[in-house]
C-alpha cells in the first residue's frame, strides 16, 4: 500500500521548495511532486509602464544568481520587441558576459553537489570545506573558476553582480585593449584550469552512478535504482551557448508551442502524511499525520512545450546540439561539467574577435509598436525566456519563462521509480535556482488569466 | 582603481534588493559610492542579494588581502527610520547573512570575521513592501523612503571613514554615473 513522504525544507540549492512524494511498500516513489514555496516574484506587474530600459534592471534583481542571464534575456526582448540589432562588438561583449555566467554558476552547483558524493575509490562523503587534501585543491580550484568567471563579468559588465554595462540597444562602452588582454589572460588561466576540474568531476559522478548504493550527504545508504533520475520528456534548448530571439533569420523557440496550466491541475490534492523518518539528513521528514497540498502550496504555473514538460540545462543543450544521450541524474550532472571547456573556448573566441574600437550601440533605437518580442537567453540553468512588448519605449506586458519553472514538472516526473531517501539528489542534479522561477501570473489553455496570486 | 582582481584592500558592500523600497539602501550608497574617485585600494560593490555567495563565501576561502569590509545594509534595531547603527558580525542575530543554498557555512560572515576585519552599518527601514516604482524616472533605480534616502550621505561618509578617507562634510558627484556606467574594462 501506497505511503506518503514529504521532504520539507529541500536543501543546498536557491530558494525554499519540498517534496511530496507516494512511495510504494520498498520506498519507490510512484508519485513525485517537487514545488515552489517561495513567494511570487512580481516582475511582470512591475514592469508594466516602466522604460525599456529600466524593465531588465528590474528582471536582474529578481534573484541574486543569475541577474547576468536575466539582464540579457531582458534587454533582448526589448530588443526583440522594437527590431533592434545590435553591433557584432556588443554581441561579443554579451557572449563573454553569458560564458562568465555560466563558469560562475556551474562551479558554485559543484561546491552543493559535492557533499552527496563520495571521494572515488572510497564510501567517504565529500566535505567541500575539509582543510584535507585532496578535497582541498579541489575546493580552492572550485574558488578560483568563480574568481575568473566574475572578474571577467564585472570587466566586461561593469559590475560583477547586476551587470550595468549592457544596455537596449547594444552595450554602454566597449572595452579597452588592456582590458581585453586581461580577459584573455583570465580565459586562458581558466581554460586550463576547466579541463581538470571537469575531469575530476566527471570521476566522480561516474563513481555515484556505479555505486549499488548512496545516501544523501551523510544519512544512511540505501539501496540504488537502475535509471536513477530518468524520464520520458523531451528536452528544450535553444543554442549550445547564447540563445536565440525572434530577430534571428532561424529562431529556435516558438511563443505558440508553449503553454501554461495552473498548478491545481498538474499537481497531486489533498494528502496525508503517512510516513516519516527521524534519521532523515536535518530533520527535513515532516511528521506523519500532518497534511500535504501541493496543488494548492505550489507557488509556479506550470509551463509546457509542445503540450508535455520538458527539460531545460546543460543536458537539453548537449542532447538538441551535440548528440548527447547520457539519461539519469548523472548523465545531468556530467553534461554540466562538459560545458566548462566549451564556455572558455567561447569566451577565448570572442575575446580574440572584438575590435576594441568598434562601436557597440546601435545608430538608431526604435520605440517600439506593441509588437511581442522574446528572447531565450542559454542560462545555466536552462533556458530563460522573456516576452516582451513595448510601445513608445514603454512595456506594455512582460513575461519571464524561467529555467527552474520548465524543470519542476520534468523532475518531477523524473522522481519516479528512485528511493525517496535519494530524492534530493535527483533534484540537486537539476540546479534549482528558485526564487525567479516563482511568478504570479496562471493561464489555461486558451492562455486565458484564470487565477492571479496578487502581492498584499 | 585597477578592478583586475576580485577582492581589494578595503571592500564597501551594499546589500539588499532594490525592489523591496528600503531594502535598496545598500546597492543605493553603492550607486554615490560609485560617483566619487576613490584610492586605488578601495574596491565598492553593490551585491544586492548575493552577497553571501557571490562574496561571502568566496572570500572566506580564498586566500586573500582583504583587511577590511564595510557592509551596507538594513537592519531592524528599533531606531528611527533612517537611523543608523554600526555593529561587528558577532552582535548579529543568528541567520542574518545565512547563504540561501545552506550549503554549510551557515554564518559566513562569522567565519570571514576571522580573517578580514568587518563592520556592518545598518540602517533602520521604514518599509520594505515591494517598491512603488516610479513610471516616469528611466535612471531611477532606487525606490528608498525619504527618510532612509535621507540617511544615505551619512552612510556614504561613514563607510569612507571606515577605510580612511575624508571626503569633508560636502561631497559633490565627480562623475554622471548614468553615462559612466558599465566597461569597467576602461579602467582595466
Amino acid at each position: 500500500m501506497s505511503k506518503v513522504v514529504e521532504v520539507s525544507p529541500t536543501t543546498r540549492h536557491e530558494g525554499h521548495t519540498k517534496l511530496v512524494l507516494r512511495v510504494n511498500d520498498e520506498g519507490i516513489i510512484e508519485r513525485g511532486d517537487w514545488l515552489s514555496l517561495t513567494p511570487v516574484r512580481g516582475i511582470e506587474k512591475l514592469a508594466i509602464g516602466k522604460s525599456m530600459h529600466q524593465a531588465p534592471k528590474i528582471s536582474s534583481r529578481v534573484c541574486g544568481i543569475c541577474p547576468i542571464a536575466h539582464t540579457l534575456a531582458g534587454i533582448e526582448a526589448m530588443e526583440g520587441s522594437i527590431g533592434c540589432e545590435i553591433p557584432d562588438d556588443a554581441y561579443l561583449l554579451r557572449i563573454i558576459l553569458q560564458c562568465a555566467n555560466r563558469v560562475s554558476s556551474h562551479a558554485l552547483h559543484n561546491i552543493l553537489s559535492l557533499p552527496d558524493m563520495y571521494l572515488p575509490g572510497t564510501d567517504t562523503h565529500i566535505n567541500p570545506f575539509t582543510a584535507e587534501e585532496p578535497v582541498r585543491s579541489v575546493a580552492l580550484r572550485i574558488q578560483r573558476l568563480r574568481e575568473i568567471a566574475q572578474t571577467a563579468g564585472e570587466i566586461v559588465g561593469g559590475e560583477p553582480i547586476h551587470p550595468s554595462n549592457p544596455r537596449v540597444g547594444g552595450m554602454y562602452k566597449n572595452i579597452t585593449p588592456r582590458a581585453k588582454s586581461k580577459l584573455f589572460d583570465l580565459a586562458k588561466e581558466g581554460s586550463e584550469l576547466a579541463r581538470e576540474h571537469m575531469e575530476f568531476m566527471i570521476t566522480v559522478f561516474k563513481d555515484w552512478n556505479n555505486r549499488p548504493t548512496a545516501s544523501v550527504a551523510s544519512g544512511y545508504e540505501v539501496e540504488k535504482t537502475e535509471r536513477f533520475g530518468s524520464h520520458i520528456q523531451g528536452y528544450m534548448a535553444t543554442d549550445p551557448l547564447y540563445g536565440s530571439s525572434n530577430l534571428d533569420a532561424d529562431p529556435k523557440w516558438f511563443p505558440e508551442r508553449w503553454t501554461e496550466v495552473r498548478p491545481w491541475d498538474w499537481y497531486m490534492g489533498e494528502q496525508e502524511i503517512t510516513l516519516d523518518d527521524p534519521n532523515y539528513p536535518n530533520h527535513a521528514t515532516t511528521p506523519a499525520g500532518n497534511k500535504a497540498w501541493p496543488q494548492m502550496e505550489a507557488c509556479t504555473a506550470v509551463p509546457m512545450y509542445d503540450g508535455q514538460p520538458v527539460e531545460v540545462g546543460p543536458r537539453a543543450r548537449l542532447a538538441m546540439f551535440r548528440n548527447y544521450d547520457m539519461k539519469g541524474a548523472m548523465g545531468l550532472q556530467i553534461a554540466r561539467q562538459m560545458e566548462y571547456t566549451d564556455c572558455f573556448y567561447s569566451m577565448i573566441e570572442a575575446i580574440d574577435a572584438i575590435d576594441t574600437s568598434g562601436s557597440v550601440l546601435a545608430d538608431e533605437i526604435p520605440q517600439g509598436d506593441g509588437s511581442l518580442g522574446w528572447a531565450a537567453n542559454e542560462a545555466p540553468r536552462g533556458t530563460d525566456v522573456h516576452l516582451a512588448k513595448v510601445k513608445d519605449g514603454r512595456v506594455q506586458w512582460y513575461s519571464l519563462l524561467v529555467p527552474t519553472t520548465w524543470n519542476f514538472p520534468t523532475c518531477s516526473r523524473a522522481l519516479e521509480g528512485a528511493p525517496w531517501q535519494l530524492a534530493e539528489v535527483i533534484v540537486r542534479a537539476y540546479d534549482p535556482c528558485v526564487s525567479c522561477a516563482t511568478h504570479m501570473m496562471v493561464v489555461d489553455e486558451e492562455k486565458k488569466v484564470v487565477a492571479q496570486k496578487l502581492i498584499q | 582603481m585597477l578592478m583586475q582582481d576580485w577582492y581589494a584592500e578595503y571592500m564597501i558592500v551594499g546589500c539588499g534588493n532594490t525592489l523591496q523600497t528600503d531594502d535598496g539602501f545598500g546597492p543605493a550608497v553603492i550607486s554615490e559610492l560609485k560617483k566619487l574617485d576613490l584610492p586605488e585600494n578601495i574596491k565598492t560593490l553593490d551585491a544586492g542579494l548575493a552577497g553571501p555567495h557571490y562574496l561571502f563565501t568566496m572570500m572566506a576561502q580564498a586566500d586573500i588581502t582583504v583587511k577590511k569590509m564595510v557592509i551596507l545594509d538594513i537592519m531592524d534595531f528599533g531606531g528611527r527610520p533612517g537611523e543608523i547603527t554600526r555593529v561587528t558580525p558577532d552582535l548579529l542575530a543568528p541567520g542574518a547573512y545565512t547563504d540561501p543554498h545552506s550549503w554549510g557555512l551557515k554564518e559566513p560572515l562569522q567565519v570571514l570575521a576571522e580573517r578580514t576585519d568587518i563592520i556592518i552599518f545598518g540602517c533602520q527601514p521604514e518599509s520594505i513592501d515591494i517598491s512603488q516604482i516610479d513610471n516616469e524616472a528611466d535612471d531611477a533605480e532606487f525606490w528608498v523612503t525619504e527618510s532612509v534616502r535621507e540617511a544615505i550621505p551619512k552612510a556614504v561618509h561613514l563607510a569612507l571613514a571606515e577605510v580612511g578617507v575624508d571626503y569633508g562634510t560636502t561631497i559633490t558627484s565627480q562623475r554622471d554615473l548614468h553615462r559612466e556606467r558599465g566597461g569597467r574594462g576602461q579602467e582595466a
